[in-house]
């Protein structure tokens, strides 16, 4: 029985939601990837509990990929494993691809997507609209691109085996990417924008405010990511002072 | 994404009393979280907890200006200290999968181990929030009746302490040499908008 039958292909995109389950530092999404291949290396292997076994112990090597991706490497493997390649082929494909889906996605979702999607959320709610609106604007803006992604990967993973690399390229991930991060860029624009009209509340307060607001803009700009934990830490830590020491 | 404080904020609020409260703390830790790019196995702020506490503890010690400064803060550095345990819940997922698949690879015992990580992260997570409501409704009320400011003072104080963030973001984006244009047309769009509304 082919391991592309449906129940099988739906029970293993369920468990791409979970990929990230057992994360650890050896393995990394190793066991992850191993359980959600499980419904079709069962089917593959069906009676025949020590080949079974030994395809569970191939795939809990480590690996790793960005987790909305990662269902093109489930499928690439099931793929081949259907096909009976050679483990050690199927062990090379996986390291071959781990980079690719790791940085791919972390660009696409992490650094484009997922903020763009909170931007535009955090634009209506400092623009006045109801909480629930807000929060439900971002779960279906961002679960669009979400759930389109973890399928799209899924269905071209099982559809492209070996060569899912080339099928890869075609999509060109990263104009989307670019695309995304100019997107990105004009909603921060517009929130800073709202910010500043907001701001007016602060009366004479105003100015002072906006002039420290844009050098930290520009410090964040110009820093980078090292600025990130010492100005959390720094914010924190000032509002308590200014607390116990009441401050006007 | 449900842990994403924009969304854990509001549904914290709601559940304790007051939702737009929820929205506030949800919206500003946001703003500090936006630039975070989770790549890799690096320590990054456990937002989702983190985010509840804040907006909790804010609606129960009275939704001032200064309990939801004082629960803001807690949050910040909450989601901290919560990335550390982030950190040593993988570390125990290392530990399970050794102990219950070992060198079998039995299909059953890595769906047990994987079972395992999964309720020991949940378990975590409800543990890690609880202590910090704990340490919130204990600390807050007493720092909270010190807090000296207004409540358009207050987000305005951490709105400029976001601007950092921001910036990164920025960076990230590509920033200002690739797309100036497109972030001083969204200003533009940003100001107009806001003030004809």
């Amino acid at each position: 029985m082919s391991i592309l039958v449906t129940s099988a292909r739906l029970r293993t995109f369920l468990r791409t939601f979970l990929i990230q389950g057992s994360w650890n530092y050896r393995s990394l999404i190793g066991s992850g990837l191993a359980y959600t291949l499980l419904p079709m290396l069962r089917v593959k292997f069906r009676g025949e509990p020590e080949k079974l076994n030994r395809a569970v112990r191939r795939h809990l090597q480590p690996f790793n990929a960005h987790p909305y991706l990662a269902g093109i490497a489930t499928g690439a493997v099931a793929r081949l494993e259907e096909e009976g390649a050679d483990p050690e082929m199927i062990g090379r494909f996986k390291d071959a691809i781990r980079g690719s889906l790791g940085s791919l996605g972390d660009g696409l979702v992490w650094a484009g997507f997922r903020p763009l999607a909170l931007l535009l959320a955090l634009i209506i709610a400092w623009a006045g609209a109801r909480p629930y609106v807000v929060i439900t604007v971002f779960l279906i803006l961002y679960n669009i691109g979400h759930l389109w992604l973890r399928i799209w990967s899924l269905l071209i993973g099982l559809e492209g085996g070996h060569s899912v690399l080339e099928r890869l390229r075609t999509a060109d991930l990263p104009s989307l990417t670019q695309k995304t991060l100019a997107a990105g860029s004009f909603a921060l624009g517009g929130l800073i924008g709202v910010f500043v009209v907001d701001g007016r509340s602060l009366g004479a307060g105003l100015w002072p405010w906006l002039f420290a607001a844009t050098v930290g803009f520009a410090v964040g700009h110009r820093v980078g990511y090292a600025a990130w934990r010492p100005t959390a830490v720094f914010t924190a830590l000032a509002v308590l002072v200014i607390s116990i020491l009441g401050l006007a | 994404m449900v842990s994403r404080p924009l969304v854990a904020g509001v549904i914290a609020g709601y559940l304790a009393g007051d939702a737009v409260t929820g929205l506030l703390i949800g919206s500003t830790l946001e703003l500090y979280h936006l630039a975070i790019v989770p790549a890799g196995g690096g320590r990054f702020p456990d937002t989702g907890p983190a985010t509840v506490v804040a907006a909790t503890v804010a609606v129960w010690t009275g939704g001032t200006p200064g309990a939801i400064a004082i629960a803001w803060s807690l949050g910040l550095l909450w989601g901290q200290v919560g990335g550390w345990t982030v950190g040593l819940q993988r570390r125990l997922n290392g530990v399970i999968l050794g102990r219950v698949v070992g060198e079998g690879g039995s299909p059953a015992a890595l769906e047990v181990a994987h079972s395992l990580a999964i309720l020991s992260d949940l378990t975590r997570g409800t543990f890690f929030t609880a202590v910090g409501l704990l340490i919130g409704i204990t600390v807050v009320p007493s720092l909270a009746a010190l807090w000296p400011l207004e409540l358009e003072w207050t987000v305005g104080l951490i709105l400029a302490g976001a601007s950092v963030p921001l910036g990164i973001l920025f960076k990230g984006f590509g920033g200002w040499p690739e797309h100036r244009v497109l972030f001083v047309v969204g200003l533009g769009a940003g100001l107009v908008g806001a003030y004809l509304l």
